[in-house]
């Protein structure tokens, strides 16, 4: 699956949690520099996390930086390819 | 039968001090896992006797109780974890007048209060109310629950279109009728008039209504709003004010009218927001503001509209504490909170980080939230209960030891809960170094 792909999935559960952002999200930045809550960021993870079928356990969320940081996880439990 | 397999169940057991509240909010199949993960996290936490939360009380929120844990285990404690501020919820005159109302009214009130639940009960708190805080142009709206009164008033007030700006500090209550009202949403830094006038002046063009939501005291952090800043700002930007005074309508202020009588501003704030477990010792809220705000909010606050009334007997013995509060006695319990909260800081200050807070909400920070179930294991059965809180509620590694001190705590009980407060730092490492 491709970043970007996985970054408009995220960037559409970012606008549903905080309306008004417009699209073209900066990856570097943090959920709560587009003025996302901490629990408006449990909903965006879990909405991401079910749109593209890919389960992060749960542990592996907590140290996340920034947005390219759970495009990281991401890519990183996605369903590997045969 | 548990979705949990067995990889995760061995995690948890491991992990116990890492899973916090946000981590069973993920739902990511069509199983019930997370539920049946938080369930079996509490039934560890049981096991390893660490569950302090849901301990049952067999009498009144007084200073000094005793409490039952969830695995049976007896604790007598300090208690600084109710917000019985001035200790009206247990007062003789109160349960009478509850009792009364009860005996004259029923139990229930059997109806929505714009259909057939106003009781004259409602009418008299109300009436109280207006007379307490002063301002005869205003009337009260009220809800059964402090929750209601800002998920109703806020998504009432503000339509999609809209703007509501909000203190990051705000209560999720605050957030949760802003994001229900469909309006635009934005935070301002705590307690920041440059960042709030920053915001302001980018939205508020004279055609999109804008509402600011602050609070008077900030219970995750126990510090005073700046409601007279707001309301200057307010008014310089055509823009509306909502006040939450949950931690601090009856206690702040000489009159015990809050922190916008504390800074001046009563007349001004907008939308005045009141919380009855907390002073008042019942339950439900209401809000104060200009009669026609309050007509349009019994209507079309749907959570209002759409719950039963609040009800009689907890009605009639709030207006009983509206009534005392006015009274000399009162303000003399308003007195005493504010010199307990002192002292009580000032055997804490220097030694453990007590930040900046210097109302009745009294914060230790401890930081990691790896320590949370330890140390408040430790402080409970060491005989103090307090309220702990942790991320998501506040930042990651902020985690503090929340204490509501009251009109009522005697020095010696302040004295012993400080005792226990340094003995945990000492054994948690966060005495200050």
């Amino acid at each position: 699956m491709e970043r970007e792909e996985i970054l408009k999935v995220i960037e559409k559960h970012l606008a549903k949690s905080v309306p008004g952002i417009a699209a073209g999200i900066d990856p570097d930045k943090k959920f709560s520099d587009y003025g996302a809550n901490s629990l408006d960021i449990v909903e965006i993870v879990s909405g991401a996390m079910r749109e593209l079928k890919i389960k992060i356990p749960r542990t592996e969320l907590s140290d996340i930086a920034n947005i390219s940081g759970l495009v990281d996880k991401f890519e990183a439990f996605a369903p590997k390819v045969a | 039968m548990s979705t949990v397999d067995e990889t995760s169940s061995k995690h948890l057991r491991d992990n116990l001090d890492k899973y916090t509240y946000d981590m069973f909010m993920m739902n990511m199949s069509s199983e019930l896992e997370e539920m049946d993960l938080f369930s079996e996290w509490v039934g560890i936490l049981n096991e390893k006797n660490l569950y302090t939360f849901e301990a049952v009380r067999s009498s009144a929120q007084k200073t000094e109780i005793d409490l039952v844990r969830q695995n049976g285990d007896n604790v007598h404690i300090i208690n600084l974890s109710s917000y019985n501020y001035l200790g009206f919820s247990y007062h003789p005159d109160v349960i009478k007048a509850a009792q009364d109302a009860v005996g004259r009214y029923g139990l229930g009130a059997s109806s929505s209060p714009v259909i057939s639940g106003t009781y004259l009960v409602h009418k008299q708190l109300e009436e109280g109310l207006v007379k307490f805080f002063g301002l005869p142009d205003r009337g009260v709206s009220l809800f059964t629950a402090g929750y209601s009164v800002n998920l109703g008033a806020i998504s009432a007030f503000i339509k999609p279109g809209n703007h509501v700006v909000m203190d990051e500090a705000s209560h999720m209550s605050i957030v949760e009728g802003a994001k229900l009202s469909g309006g635009d949403m934005t935070y301002f830094k705590h307690n920041d008039m440059a960042h709030l006038e920053e915001i302001l002046k980018k939205i508020c063009d004279g055609f999109t209504r804008v509402l600011i939501c602050i609070e008077g005291v900030y219970s995750g952090d126990g510090d005073y709003g700046n409601v007279k800043g707001v309301v200057e700002l307010a008014k310089k930007y055509n823009a509306y004010t909502l006040v939450d005074e949950a931690h601090s309508a009856l206690v702040a202020g000489e009159n015990g009218r809050g922190v916008s009588e504390m800074q001046g501003v009563l007349d001004q704030v907008d939308m005045y927001v009141m919380t009855f477990s907390k002073a008042f010792g019942g339950v439900g809220g209401g809000v104060y503001a200009k009669k026609e705000i309050i007509q349009y909010l019994n209507w079309y606050a749907r959570c209002r509209m759409f719950s039963c009334a609040l009800d009689p007997a907890v009605t009639g013995g709030m207006a009983k504490a509206v009534e005392l509060a006015g009274t000399a006695m009162g303000k003399e319990r308003r007195i005493r909170i504010k010199s307990n909260a002192n002292y009580f800081r000032s055997l804490l200050e220097g030694k453990v980080n007590v930040g900046g807070n210097d109302s009745w909400v009294v914060i230790v920070n401890f930081g990691d939230e790896s320590k949370t179930l330890h140390l408040n294991d430790f402080l409970q059965r060491a005989g103090l209960d307090t309220s702990i809180i942790q991320f998501p509620a506040v930042p990651k590694g902020e985690a503090r030891i929340r204490m509501f001190v009251t009109s009522e705590h005697t020095e010696e009980q302040l004295k012993k809960a400080a005792d226990i407060i340094l003995a945990a730092a000492d054994k948690f490492d966060f005495l200050k170094k």
